[in-house]
Formats: C-alpha cells, structure tokens, sequence
C-alpha cells in the first residue's frame, strides 16, 4: 500500500458520494455511512482511536480537541485506518505526534494522513478554491475556514496543490523539525535539526515578538542552502506562532 | 411528424433527478433503474456516465440521512455511555480471556499493552468502547427505521 493508494482510495470516495463542494464534506455522515460510529470522549493520553468488530468501526475523538478542524482531521485520519488497514489491525491508537508530524517512519500513519487530507480537502475542489495571489497565513487561513480543516493541515495541502511555488517549514524548540516544498519550489531548505536563524521571522518569534501579519523580506541564507537560486529572486517569510504546540510555522516564497 | 428522441445528456438526467427529488424528497427506490423509470426516464436511454449520476445522487441523498441519523445516534449513545461511566468496566481479566480465546489476538495485546504500560482507567474506557461498539453493530442495521422516528 502507499500515499498514492490511500489519495485513490478518498478520491472513490469523494466521487461516490458526488461530493462537488466543501462542505458537502460531512465527516461524521461519511463515516456512518461507512459503518462507523464517532463517538466523544475523554481519552487518556491519545487524541484519536479506532476499534473494528464485524466490519463496523467506532471511533472515540478526545473532547480535550478544541479545534474543530482538527477533531475533523482525527475522524478522517482515523476513517482512513478503517478504508486501509482494518483487515491488518483491530484497533488504533493515534497520539498527537502521529497527526503533527508529517514524517514519521510509520507508514499505516503517514497513509492515513494522506487519505485524511484527500477525503476533507479534494485535490480537485481544493485548486479551485486556490487563490492565485501571493501565499500567505491569511489566505491559508481562510482556506481552513471554507475546508474546516486545521491551519497545519491547510497549509502542508496549500504547498501540495496551491498555485505559487513556496515551502512549509515548522519549527519546535529553535529548530527545523519538518518541511514540505512544492514540486517547483526553485531550492534546497536547510536540513532537519539545524537551528532557527535568529533574524528570521521565526527567529523574532522565538525571541517572543509576535509575528508580522504581512510576509517580510528575508535573506535567503537564513533558510537555504546557497547555490542554485536566482539572484533576481527576493525570499519572502509569513509566519505563525502555534504556541499551544510549541510551533512556528513558516511560509516561504520567492517574488 | 414524429420527433426523433434523443439521448438525454447529463445535464437532463441530472435536472430531471433534481425535479424528481424536490417533488417527492422521501422517495426511495431499490436501484438507479427503478428510480428513473420513476421519474419518467427510461433507463436503457441513459448512458453510464448518466447512470453514474444517478448513483452519485442516490449515494448523495444517503449521506444527507445519515446526517440526521447520526445526531440521534450520538444521543442515543450519550445515555449509554454515562451509564457505562459510573458502571465498573466488566471484568478486564476476563475480557483479555475472551478476546483471546476468540483469537483476536492483536486486540488482546493492545489491550496488555495497555494494562501493563500506560492505564488502567483507559483500558477501562477501552472495555466500554466495545460495549457501545456491540450496540452500534445492531443498531446500525435498523439505522433506516431509525431516521423515520
């Protein structure tokens, strides 16, 4: 099984249902209907889980999720171990890592990512509703308000499929933890692990000023690695302090 | 003269389904021919593209119960599980012997797992979550009768 098989398997979905709009995308009436039951409650130690019996599926999302796009993103995700895995293992238990990190070595994790994104933001609905503007946090952040999904999730889907080529980057504790570039984004991030550049714009997070609402102008040694960019080109950063994560996310395109 | 009837395009299956629908909106039908003939559109006109729609639709309207079900259920389930709450979970020795000897071995380890390392008052929560599991397994299958009350 792989990503590409998970994706497929959402977009059957998608179709089946004639789903041609947000929100049409009804995660709890998907997952009934799939013989699946979404049940609150409060969990302890993990954010989402999955149980299976006969076919038929409960999933238990924990009440402490105050964000609804991501109790969204947790059924989806969870949905996605019912459609891909539930022949494999009776039961999953997913804590908070397995949502936020995109990288993780499970691979039955990563593929319920994949399936989750696909199944709340269709790759086919979610470039229509891509504006061809500059990227930002601001119209990330409205395309979560239209998808109802997570500012993370939205904004890994936005580099994926957006119309402008940029790159994600997420830093925790000072340093690079992750990142995802479009296919055409023209560099090379630093690697994982290396430390957040103190005059970036994560950097003036870190140092506790709060983020600009507009992307500044940054030197592009703060976050590539030199050689094959353009001269011409000026990096640009957005950023967001995630601080009940303990996360900046930052936004990175060239103009 | 007479006309030459035409094949209905797309676009017709999909408004005279509409039409259909908002007519007569808890119309339900046992299968896509059923449900054109129905609306006055004969099923071996339709192309599979069209045919498609049709279930789209169908599949489309479905979704828009479960909607509605879903809600009665969480209700439902509600009372069961503050009942479930209160209640000691069943004995979770016994539950372990049970899933074993069912061989549902994998659960069982989950399930060791868990009363070894991290919890026992998730375990018990873990317990109860196959109790509400059992009766959503029943329950589903008069889901239909459900969305009449």
């Amino acid at each position: 099984m792989s990503s590409v098989y998970s994706k497929r398997t959402a977009q059957e979905i998608i179709k089946y249902y004639g789903i041609t709009k947000p929100d049409e995308i009804e995660i709890e009436a998907i997952a009934l209907d799939r013989k699946v039951f979404v049940n609150d409650i409060f969990i302890k130690g993990s954010v989402a889980r999955l149980q299976v019996k006969r076919q038929h599926g409960i999933i238990s999302v924990n009440t402490n999720i105050k964000e609804p796009g991501k109790r969204r993103f947790a059924i989806a995700h969870e949905l996605g171990h019912f459609e891909l895995h539930k022949e494999k293992s009776k039961s999953n238990i997913c804590s908070d890592k397995d949502f936020l990190n995109w990288y993780r070595e499970k691979i039955d994790e990563n593929e319920a990512n994949a399936f989750a994104a696909e199944l709340l933001m269709p790759e086919s609905i979610f470039r229509e509703y891509c504006p061809r503007d500059l990227p930002s946090f601001t119209l990330i952040g409205n395309l979560a308000e239209i998808f109802k999904t997570s500012l993370t999730a939205t904004a890994f889907r936005y580099v994926e499929l957006g119309h402008f080529p940029c790159a994600l980057i997420a830093s925790v504790d000072g340093r690079i933890k992750w990142m995802s570039c479009s296919s055409d984004f023209p560099s090379r991030i630093l690697q994982i692990d290396t430390p957040v550049h103190k005059l970036s714009v994560a950097g003036s997070c870190l140092l506790g000023e709060s983020a600009p609402s507009l992307p500044e102008l940054v030197e592009k040694s703060y976050w590539l690695e030199s050689g094959n960019e353009n001269e011409d080109l000026k990096l640009h950063e957005h950023a967001v302090n995630l601080t009940t994560y303990n996360t900046i996310l930052s936004l990175l395109f060239f103009n | 003269m007479s006309k030459k009837r035409k094949k209905l395009t797309n676009k017709d299956i999909y408004n005279n389904i509409i039409d259909a629908l908002v007519e007569n909106e808890s119309a339900e039908f046992s299968s896509p021919e059923e449900h054109l003939n129905a609306i006055g559109i004969d099923p071996e006109k339709v192309t599979i593209s069209g045919m498609n729609i049709v279930n789209q639709w169908k599949n489309k309207i479905r979704l828009e119960r479960r909607k509605i079900q879903y809600q009665k259920i969480r209700a439902k389930f509600k009372g069961l599980w503050s009942t479930l709450a209160v209640t000691p979970a069943k004995d979770l020795k016994g539950t372990l012997v049970e899933l074993l000897s069912n061989n549902d071995a994998e659960l069982a380890k989950v399930y060791w797992h868990k009363l070894e390392d991290v919890n026992s008052t998730d375990l018990e929560t873990m317990v109860k979550e196959q109790e509400v599991l059992d009766s959503f397994i029943d329950l589903f299958a008069e889901l239909d009768d459900l969305s009449e009350e």
